[in-house]
């Protein structure tokens, strides 16, 4: 699904809002094939949580940017932010550096679930684009589950979490195309 | 009842000796390199031609291949429950049904077109001669000659189809080439002992796992740019090559990966991708061309 929307998906974007798309479908796709080839022990890993962290950024950017006229504030906004969150990742402490990333997430997954909403309420844009909402709320329900898991306070087993990650990470993809396409 | 028993038992005999995966990655680059060249008139019979000469001559010299090295298979963990080093199957067989299917790929390549017979007997003869025969026991560096033959099938479908060796074609056999290493010296930093064990010379065993991995780095990298001129160079549009680029991170990072954070994940990990991303610039190649 990914690479579709990447090869057929985004003939009618500017060059800057396809660059965050591809950056972001792409970040999907690997994320999907390393999962696949490499298991999930992958996440374990500091640097894949950053890089991570890129696909909602990116996806919020390319949104931003694609729907509204003013987009430079919060577009230099997230991108200090994730700069200062790769810095601490480097350099502090883990919890700081997790904060730092959470907050990341937090707005980026805002933008990606209410922009939708409100661009659809204000007439300007068709019903599909809830579909993008509702691929936020199954990602960031996903990361959640990962992030709990990690914390020791999951309450599925990991193999649940595991053999369900894929199936919302193929819903999250399909949700993201249908609604782009609107 | 009594035919049926053979067939299948030879079936089964036989059909481990031609290495199914990796004959058919090679078909696939085959059939890539053809459709590349956009032919006017594109027939069923040329194409199945292709199809038949392209898979009996690589499984041709895989099974060369296999019973030149049963004695060092025998003494690799990966490799002594084939079916010549177990003794399952008489030598002189595998090598007749070698030389058989290797004959009729190379002919039925010569019937259809001159070009194309010449670079489909080149690639049996460099992986077979030069090497299997001559330079895999000698050097680590065979895997230059290994990764000339693996370009071959790609370089013989392209040439099929313009009637000429062009530089589109060069380009093509240039990123298997180089692709190769990723192939082949991931796998041999994994059975590092195996091939120890059997005495065949390796980039681990000779230059160290550092300096591997640095050289299937730049390998990797030399053949996303080479695929990147050809996708270029046939016109594929830009979401091929948007989608190219993507996968193309995805090599290049885990090859950089696998240098400063080695780990057997990691490097078994590039082996699975390097295959995968082959097999994905490949059909996004022949997907981009019709």
């Amino acid at each position: 699904m990914a690479g579709y929307q990447i090869i057929k998906g985004m003939e009618n974007y500017s060059n800057l809002t396809t660059t965050l798309y591809t950056i972001s479908f792409g970040l999907l796709l690997l994320a999907c094939l390393l999962l696949l080839l490499m298991g999930f022990e992958i996440m374990e890993n500091n640097y894949v949580a950053v890089i991570a962290a890129l696909i909602p950024i990116t996806l919020s950017l390319g949104l931003v940017t694609d729907k509204l006229e003013h987009s430079t504030m919060y577009s230099v906004l997230i991108s200090v932010g994730f700069l200062i969150a790769v810095a601490l990742r480097l350099f502090s402490s883990g919890k700081i550096a997790s904060l730092s990333l959470g907050v990341i997430h937090f707005l980026s997954g805002s933008v990606i679930f209410f922009l939708p909403i409100i661009l659809y309420f204000t007439g300007k844009a068709e019903i599909q684009i809830l579909m993008i909402s509702f691929g936020g709320v199954l990602i960031g329900s996903g990361g959640m589950l990962l992030g709990l898991l990690k914390a020791g306070k999951s309450v599925l087993a990991k193999e649940k979490v595991v053999s369900l990650f894929p199936i919302i990470l193929f819903f999250t993809t399909t949700a993201f195309v249908i609604g782009l396409a609107g | 009842m009594k035919n049926e028993s053979i067939i299948k038992r030879k079936y089964k005999l036989y059909w481990p000796l031609i290495k199914s995966m990796q004959t058919a990655l090679l078909l696939v680059t085959g059939i890539t390199g053809y459709v590349s060249a956009r032919c006017p008139v594109m027939t069923w019979e040329t194409f199945a031609g292709l199809t038949i000469s392209l898979f009996l001559t690589v499984s041709g010299s895989t099974i060369l291949n296999m019973w030149y090295d049963r004695d060092i298979d025998a003494k690799m963990d990966r490799t002594k429950h084939r079916p010549l080093p177990l003794g399952t199957l008489n030598p002189t067989e595998a090598l007749l049904l070698g030389l058989i299917v290797s004959i009729m790929g190379v002919g039925l390549a010569l019937s259809m077109s001159f070009i194309f017979g010449v670079v489909v007997f080149a690639g049996l003869f460099i992986d077979v001669v030069i090497y299997t025969i001559w330079l895999k026991r000698k050097t680590a560096w065979s895997i230059v000659w290994g990764g000339i033959s693996g370009g071959m099938p790609i370089l013989a479908g392209r040439a099929l189809g313009t009637g000429e060796i062009d530089a589109i074609g060069i380009l093509f056999a240039v990123a298997i080439l180089l692709w190769i290493p990723t192939h082949i010296l991931t796998f041999s930093i994994k059975y590092f002992e195996d091939y120890k064990n059997a005495g065949v010379p390796t980039f681990p065993s000779t230059y160290g796992n550092h300096r591997t991995r640095i050289i299937i780095a730049l390998s990797s990298l030399g053949a996303a740019l080479a695929i990147a001129g050809v996708a270029y160079g046939i016109g594929l549009s830009w979401g091929y090559l948007r989608l190219f680029s993507v996968l193309t991170v995805g090599i290049v990072g885990l090859a950089g990966f696998s240098v400063f954070q080695p780990s057997e994940r990691v490097n078994f990990g590039l082996f699975k991708y390097a295959s995968l991303y082959m097999l994905g610039s490949m059909i996004m190649v022949i997907m981009g061309t019709l």
